[in-house]
């Protein structure tokens, strides 16, 4: 689903590296943790592969399903199927969530070449993923993350995911800020979300939403690049050593 | 009445005797009721002269067009036919008490004062040519002692080709009443002017929304002036929506009086091609614990301008004052330019203010976010323009400006 190669980014500014050469392969169906300190270059990992102005790829190559990703825009990337939660969601006051959600659906449509979603199928699509991410009914009225908390933010950015059935999905720490009770739901919601068809690269910070979501793999990012990766029970020994033993076996 | 409102420091010319000529020939045509007003009001700009761009309500402006004292100015026009009808404009509701002659009464000599006192220069050239008056006064209760929401409607005199037309609109809200006013858009986009003049009287814990969208035009002037006076506990909403036009301008003045008066102003502009909008905004705090709140939107397309030129002055005593004013302007091209910063004049203790402004192109995480879900770039601009407006348009109460405003918002 998803091939990095040897990727070097940065920034548009200055020319500054962020990612030193990184390299990641996340096939189809499975899910892939990505751990690492602040400031390793999780964010910028993720907001590269969805193509944000910001970040200019310098060299290697980003393969999404078997396409060379790196010189598309946002916007073709979105469509060919990539998704990207944000860590932090911008807020729109003024654009309905409901509106918003819709127009990303039938623009994801569109690109598959299916006609606009009907009012009846949004609603069914719209009412499922509510009710499985135990979203409070003002939120159809609400715009477009306005006002929301850290948590009605992060369980929006999944209730979109839910509903545009991404292939590849990239989860920029969901869990961060989330009390317990959110974090279920959150974890809930990317559950329901597993498929074979469907692959996730999911970024956190800590552990605890990895009891939740069982990961294929997982990949410790430092200093810009994957120092090390492993199976899920390489969460267990980072809790116990932490990045810095880590990143000393890379 | 405070000495600021009286003085009108400009740099200015004189009155020449083709406007006198043309402002007692307009008096033998029109209307002979008000023509002691206009009398007043032309003997004021002989006094201060005919405002020129040096005038420091032009800031951001180039009144020039307004005033042009060439062959074809407003005043060497042909002059315009007295007005057909004499009832107020709009269909007013049974509850509103309407007087549409100054029969004799102490209307007419306040309407004459007031000439004498504008601070607002385009105001006073425009009363030199006033053909209608219209009073209405808002008691609160109906005839059978239930209270009421007035709803009225105010319609601008159209514009007519190469004339200033020019019209005015007195409200007084008595004590505790309650009305919905909305000021209908100017029609007639032919090449010439029309303003508006509307002073608004609120009494002790009245309540008003005025509101009123403009669509643009693309070759007449419209102007307005606004002047709200407010008794203790009344409440202004004001809601407008201006599609600007070769040249647009409002001047809105609140004066808050009486204590725990609160004032809101909502404003939205949507400028497109060579289209201008200029706010002038001076607001008011003479007694304690009064509130302004306004907010300024303005979404100018390339080659279109914007500006506010607003300021709060807070007097000695006005403690507990709350002020807010904050103006963004979305800026949609290289040759869109948006001016105008608040200005505080603060002379009491104790006072509140959030004072800001920001003119800028779209923000560029808000895009990506609309990008990375698959809006093609067009798209995601034009959602979020509309969001941008769609905030102010939420404030407007159900009526025709609000449907006006949202359609010119939306494409
Ligand atoms: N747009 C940017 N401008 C400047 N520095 C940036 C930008 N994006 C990322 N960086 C820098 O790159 C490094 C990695 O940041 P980030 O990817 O946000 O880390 P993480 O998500 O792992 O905490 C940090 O040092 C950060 O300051
Ligand atoms: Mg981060």
């Amino acid at each position: 689903m998803l091939r990095i190669q040897d990727l070097r980014a940065v920034l548009t500014e200055n020319g500054e590296e962020i990612l030193h050469g990184l390299s990641l392969e996340i096939p189809d169906g499975e899910v892939h943790a990505v751990m690492g300190p602040n400031g390793s270059g999780k964010s910028t990992l993720s907001k590269v592969l969805a193509g944000h102005p910001a970040y200019r790829v310098s060299s290697g190559s980003v393969l999404f399903d078997g396409r060379e990703i790196s010189e598309l825009g946002p916007t073709e990337r979105a469509r060919a199927g990539l998704f990207l939660s944000f860590q932090d969601p911008v807020e729109v006051p003024g654009l309905g969530n409901l509106d918003f959600a819709r127009m990303a659906l039938d623009a994801r449509r569109d690109a598959e070449g299916r006609a606009p979603v009907s009012d009846a199928e949004f609603s069914e699509a719209v009412d499922r993923a509510m009710r499985l991410l135990k979203m409070d009914d003002r939120y159809r009225s609400r715009d477009l993350n306005a006002g929301f908390s850290g948590g009605e933010k992060k369980r929006n950015e999944i209730f979109q995911m839910l509903l545009l059935s991404p292939k590849l999905a990239i989860l920029d720490e969901p869990d961060s800020g989330l009390d317990i009770d959110a974090l279920r739901v959150v974890a809930e919601g990317i559950n329901s979300a597993r498929s074979p068809e469907r692959s996730v690269l999911l970024i956190t910070h800590y552990r605890r939403l990895l009891d939740e979501v069982k990961p294929d793999a997982i990949h410790v990012l430092a200093g810009g690049r994957i120092v090390r990766s492993g199976g899920p029970e390489l969460a267990e020994e980072l809790e116990r050593s932490g990045y810095d033993g880590i990143e000393g076996k890379a | 009445m405070s000495e600021a409102r009286r003085t009108l420091p400009w740099n200015s010319r004189p009155v020449d005797e083709a406007l006198r000529e043309r402002a007692e020939a307009f008096d033998r045509l029109c209307a002979p009721d008000f023509a002691p007003v206009r009398r007043a009001a032309l003997e004021r700009l002989a006094e201060v002269g005919i405002p020129t761009a040096r005038n420091e309500a032009f800031t951001y402006m180039n009144p020039a067009p307004l005033f042009r004292a060439d062959a074809d100015s407003w005043y060497g026009a042909p002059l315009p036919s007295p007005p057909e009808e004499t009832v107020p404009a709009g269909p007013i509701c049974p509850h509103a008490m309407c007087v549409a002659r100054p029969d004799g009464g102490n209307l007419l000599e306040e309407e004459i004062l007031r000439a004498e006192r504008t601070t607002d220069p385009v105001e006073l050239y425009a009363l030199c040519f006033a053909d209608r008056f219209d009073w209405v006064r808002i008691p609160p209760r109906d005839e059978a002692g239930n209270p009421v929401v007035a709803r009225l409607a105010a319609r601008p005199r159209p514009v007519a080709e190469g004339r200033l037309s020019s019209s005015a609109l007195r409200l007084r809200l008595d004590e505790g009443s309650a009305a919905v006013v909305e000021i209908l858009p100017v029609e007639n986009d032919v090449d010439g002017w029309s303003h508006l003049s509307l002073a608004v009287e609120l009494g002790p814990r009245s309540r008003l929304t005025l509101v009123g969208a403009q669509p643009p035009m693309k070759r007449a002037a419209v102007t307005s002036s606004i002047c709200v006076e407010q008794a203790e506990g009344s409440l202004l909403e004001f809601r407008e929506f201006r599609g600007g036009s070769p040249l647009a301008r409002g001047h809105v003045e609140v004066h808050l009086d009486g204590e725990g008066a609160r004032c809101e102003l909502r404003s939205l502009s949507t400028l497109r091609d060579e289209a201008e909008q200029h706010h002038h905004v001076r607001i008011f705090h003479h007694a304690p614990r009064c509130e302004s709140d306004q907010l300024y939107r303005q979404i100018v397309f390339d080659g279109a301008s914007a500006s506010v030129d607003g300021s709060v002055q807070v007097d000695r005593g006005a403690d507990g004052t709350k002020s807010n004013q904050l103006i963004r302007s979305l800026l949609l091209g290289d040759k869109a330019s948006a001016a105008g910063k608040p200005q505080l004049l603060i002379f009491a203790d104790d006072v509140q203010c959030d004072h800001g402004a920001t003119h800028g192109s779209l923000d560029d995480e808000e895009l990506f976010y609309l990008l990375s879900r698959g809006f093609a770039p067009d798209r995601a601009r034009a959602a979020l323009v509309a969001g941008f407006a769609q905030e102010i348009v939420d404030l407007f109460p159900e009526c025709g400006a609000r449907k006006i405003a949202a359609q010119w918002t939306r494409q």
